[in-house]
């Protein structure tokens, strides 16, 4: 497969966010001043330690949480009105999965809520369904409910949920926390090729440098406190979209921006 | 949300049959053969305490007469609580989706809870006259609230990641309700039933203390008139039988539909 043809406009834009919590009487600055633009059908990872405000963000640019100050404009509109206008899929750490509905159901509801018209196709939507499924590996669980699974696998059928719908901006907080090293490796490799087939704009929040280069068009690192944005490194080495084979990349540019977001991180921390 | 009561040992016979039967049993037979004891070496007058095998003497000679009286408690038991619990839930669905109507429904029904409502009967009597309507109404009432509070309660604190992930797909407030907040609410919902099954009960009882003609209440009433203490005690009987044999009802109910809590 061959590098996808990219148009770098803004999907997203975050412009001069502030926003503090009040944490036991305490003001604390979680942003000053931030400003991010998300490029349409890219993937954008965002890394940072612990407690730097990664999914603060994410919920303020989904609109759960109104910030201090700065505004955030998805194509053009507010993030409620994003929201209504059926254009996000947010997917939490923790899977949020129906208990009472097997997985099939559980994605397949995704679909019917999501709809845009009051036109469906029952048969065309289960085969959607299926297709997920199959792409992420989980067509053999797919009778199963949520509380008959691991916690890794819940969490690919929450991301199946959301990769379901093929024109909806993607939040992603730690999708892939709870996977095992080869599962988590194998999924990169899954979810590049979804992404190829089919182009997104995607919001990554990881801890895993690895996966933030391999799977990223541009990798942010956050740090500090207030939260400032180190740098931004654009991915787009040769070879990076190489689809042909699990691997991780051992060439010598992945090795540089690798050692570069780890020099970063531990330098900002120390 | 916690269960009050842990009622599935009743229903899981096949492990452990010596400590989940022999010993509740045992203990409660040992009770009764330390009480038909006493009665008979203490010579207690049986217009005072009669002897368990008194009281299940009395209930088997004119048992056709407790088990219409019975029923009776019974229908007026849970017909109260469905209509209290009925519009509970409604109302609860209807606060979660309006905030305007939860600040108009929760003043009055803390006023509610705060009344014993029991207070109320002899007034009730004399508005709406004797026979099955008032102590339906009492149980309504009694009842009402802490299905109210428990299913508003459950309703309201969902999984987060759901209602976040649904809300950013565009699910509207009633789709959030329909495929998200009704079920996620049902445990609560039944630890509420739970709560309200001795209430209906009393309600019920008491309610028929007041000239209602019918029912348990009204038995236990009549007997304690005449000092018919073995009648008395096996209306209580009865009573006890009925709230048993509905905690487990509700128990066996709720683990067939919330079967994913299972864990
Ligand atoms: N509801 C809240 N009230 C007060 N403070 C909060 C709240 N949520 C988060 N914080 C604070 O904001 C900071 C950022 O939290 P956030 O959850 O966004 O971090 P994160 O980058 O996602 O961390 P992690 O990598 O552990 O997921 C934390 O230091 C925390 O103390
Ligand atoms: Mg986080």
């Amino acid at each position: 497969m061959k590098t996808k043809m990219k148009k770098y406009d803004n999907d997203i834009e975050v412009c001069n966010l502030t926003h503090s919590y009040n944490i036991n009487g305490k003001l604390v600055e979680i942003f000053r001043e931030i400003n991010i633009g998300f490029k349409k059908d890219s993937i954008t990872s965002i890394i940072g330690p612990n407690g730097v405000g990664k999914t603060t963000l994410l919920n303020i640019i989904a609109g759960f949480i109104v910030p201090d100050t700065g505004n955030v404009r998805i194509r053009g509109v507010s993030s409620k009105e994003a929201c209504t206008q059926k254009k996000i899929g947010f997917v939490s750490h923790d899977h949020g999965l129906l208990p009472w509905m097997n997985v099939f159901d559980n994605v397949l509801l995704t679909l019917t809520l999501n709809r845009k018209s009051n036109y469906h196709n029952l048969d065309e939507d289960e085969s959607k369904v299926l297709q997920i499924l199959d792409q992420l590996g989980l067509v053999d669980w797919r009778y199963y409910f949520p509380y008959q699974l691991s916690k890794g696998i819940c969490q690919r059928v929450s991301l199946a949920r959301a990769l379901v719908l093929d024109d909806v901006i993607l939040i992603l907080d730690e999708p892939m926390a709870n996977l095992d090293e080869l599962t988590r490796e194998k999924l990169r490799y899954d979810l590049l090729k979804i992404f190829s087939l089919n182009p997104r704009t995607v919001i990554l929040v990881t801890h895993n440098i690895t996966e933030s280069i391999q799977l990223s068009d541009f990798v942010i690192v956050l740090s500090n406190q207030p939260a400032e944005i180190v740098k931004s490194f654009e991915i787009n080495f040769a070879g990076k979209n190489n689809l042909d084979k699990v691997i991780v990349p051992t060439s010598v540019e992945f090795n540089n921006i690798n050692n570069n977001i780890r020099d970063l991180l531990h330098e900002k921390n120390s | 949300m916690k269960k009050i009561l842990n009622t599935k040992f009743f229903l899981d016979i096949s492990d452990e049959f010596i400590p989940k039967i022999i010993i509740p049993f045992g203990v409660f037979f040992v009770i009764l053969v330390v009480w038909e004891l006493l009665v008979y070496f203490l010579r207690v007058p049986v217009y005072i305490v009669p002897s368990p095998l008194n009281i299940v003497d009395r209930l088997f000679e004119d048992i056709v007469f407790f088990i219409v009286q019975s029923s009776i408690t019974l229908f007026v038991a849970i017909a109260g609580f469905v209509i209290g619990a009925f519009v509970a839930v409604f109302l609860a669905i209807l606060i979660v989706l309006y905030k305007t109507i939860g600040r108009i429904v929760f003043p009055i029904s803390i006023f509610l809870k705060v009344t014993p409502i029991i207070a109320i009967a002899p007034l009730l009597t004399i508005w709406f006259g004797f026979g099955v309507f008032v102590p339906l109404f009492i149980v309504a009432l009694m009842t009402f609230f802490p299905i109210l509070v428990n299913t508003h309660f459950g309703l309201y604190n969902v999984n987060h990641s759901s209602i976040r992930f649904f809300q950013s797909i565009g699910a509207s407030k009633l789709e959030v309700m329909k495929y998200l907040r009704v079920r996620s609410a049902l445990a609560s919902f039944f630890t509420s039933v739970r709560i309200c099954i001795p209430l209906a009960l009393i309600g019920a009882v008491v309610a028929q203390f007041f000239g209602s003609g019918s029912g348990l209440g009204w038995v236990i009433l009549v007997s304690y008139n005449n000092l018919d203490m073995t009648t008395c005690f096996a209306a209580v009987l009865s009573l006890s039988f009925i709230g048993t044999v509905l905690t487990i009802s509700i128990s066996f109910i709720e683990n067939k539909i919330i079967f994913w809590s299972y864990q």
